[in-house]
């Protein structure tokens, strides 16, 4: 654990809630780029990042300074991310905007927007992806961690994230080969 | 397409930006949130389900228990209302005896024995 946080992760468990403010301070832009790819939603990204601070704060009497703080949070965020039921209904009617723009900007807008619409394709496939397998994508692939590592945040086995990995990655080539077949 | 493109692809998708006093209000809008589900009465969730179910046992424990024991008892009531004709004249016939009436496996017994 960084010196910084573990000074502040033992002040908040000794109960000072202006330590906790500062750890928040420190990850929260961190914990919001998760919550966004998790979701495609700035409503819903805040919420869970809400949710995950409210959940460390409670269960911090349980962590232990052997693990890393960073480490912890991201598996408080994974968890209620994979546990949002809420926001399906929100996920899904977002999908549904994103696949009726794509279909009206195809016919009519300029290649540079399309390229704009490209982008919002890549969060919609993104979103099509089963919240696990998102997961796995969201850890290895924007926050670089290796197997090993996104398989402890998630709690399940090295081969479980790889096998999540892969699936994921065939999925997406899919989906964004025909959006960039389209697109040309 | 192969993984590195796929790899670009996605790292192309910037995230939203927020506004900077966004991120220095988010700290305290964490800690407001906490003061409010501190203020909140304890939630007893986690205890309902168990209540429920320790609840429902006991009852099943309960009935089976007043059947188990009261089963008999029962069935003596059921024998004796189905002779009842029959009892009354053997009353009636040995006036100055002792009754007693035994309820086993073969059914329900009328004993007439001398008083002492």
């Amino acid at each position: 654990m960084a010196d910084a946080d573990s000074e502040l992760v033992l002040q908040t468990q000794n109960g000072s809630p202006t330590a906790f403010e500062s750890l928040v301070r420190n990850h929260q832009c961190m914990i919001h780029s998760l919550t966004f790819r998790m979701t495609g939603s700035l409503a819903d990204a805040e919420d869970l990042a809400q949710e995950t601070f409210i959940r460390a704060y409670d269960q911090i009497g349980s962590f232990r300074s052997t693990a890393k703080f960073s480490t912890w949070l991201y598996r408080i965020a994974i968890n209620t991310c994979l546990n949002w039921k809420q926001s399906e209904a929100r996920r899904y009617h977002f999908q549904t905007e994103c696949a009726d723009e794509f279909c009206s900007r195809q016919n009519n807008e300029t290649n540079a927007a399309a390229k704009n619409g490209a982008c919002e394709q890549v969060q919609s496939a993104l979103l099509k992806l089963p919240a696990k397998q998102r997961a796995a994508i969201v850890l290895t692939i924007y926050d670089g961690l290796n197997h090993a590592e996104a398989a402890k945040i998630l709690g399940c086995s090295e081969t479980t994230v790889s096998w999540r990995v892969f699936a994921a990655r065939r999925k997406l080539k899919g989906w964004l080969t025909t959006i960039g077949g389209a697109h040309e | 397409m192969n993984d590195f493109d796929l790899e670009s692809k996605l790292k192309d998708v910037p995230l939203p930006e927020r506004p900077e006093d966004y991120w220095e209000n988010f700290p305290a809008q964490v800690r407001l949130n906490l003061h409010r589900a501190a203020m909140r009465p304890a939630p007893n969730s986690f205890w309902l389900p168990r209540l429920a179910w320790a609840g429902g046992f006991a009852l099943v424990l309960i009935l089976g228990i007043w059947c188990a024991q009261f089963k008999p008892l029962k069935i003596a009531a059921v024998a004796l209302s189905k002779n009842e004709k029959h009892f009354r004249n053997q009353f009636a016939q040995f006036e100055t005896k002792l009754h007693v009436f035994m309820q086993d496996e073969h059914g329900m017994h009328h004993l007439i024995a001398e008083k002492e």
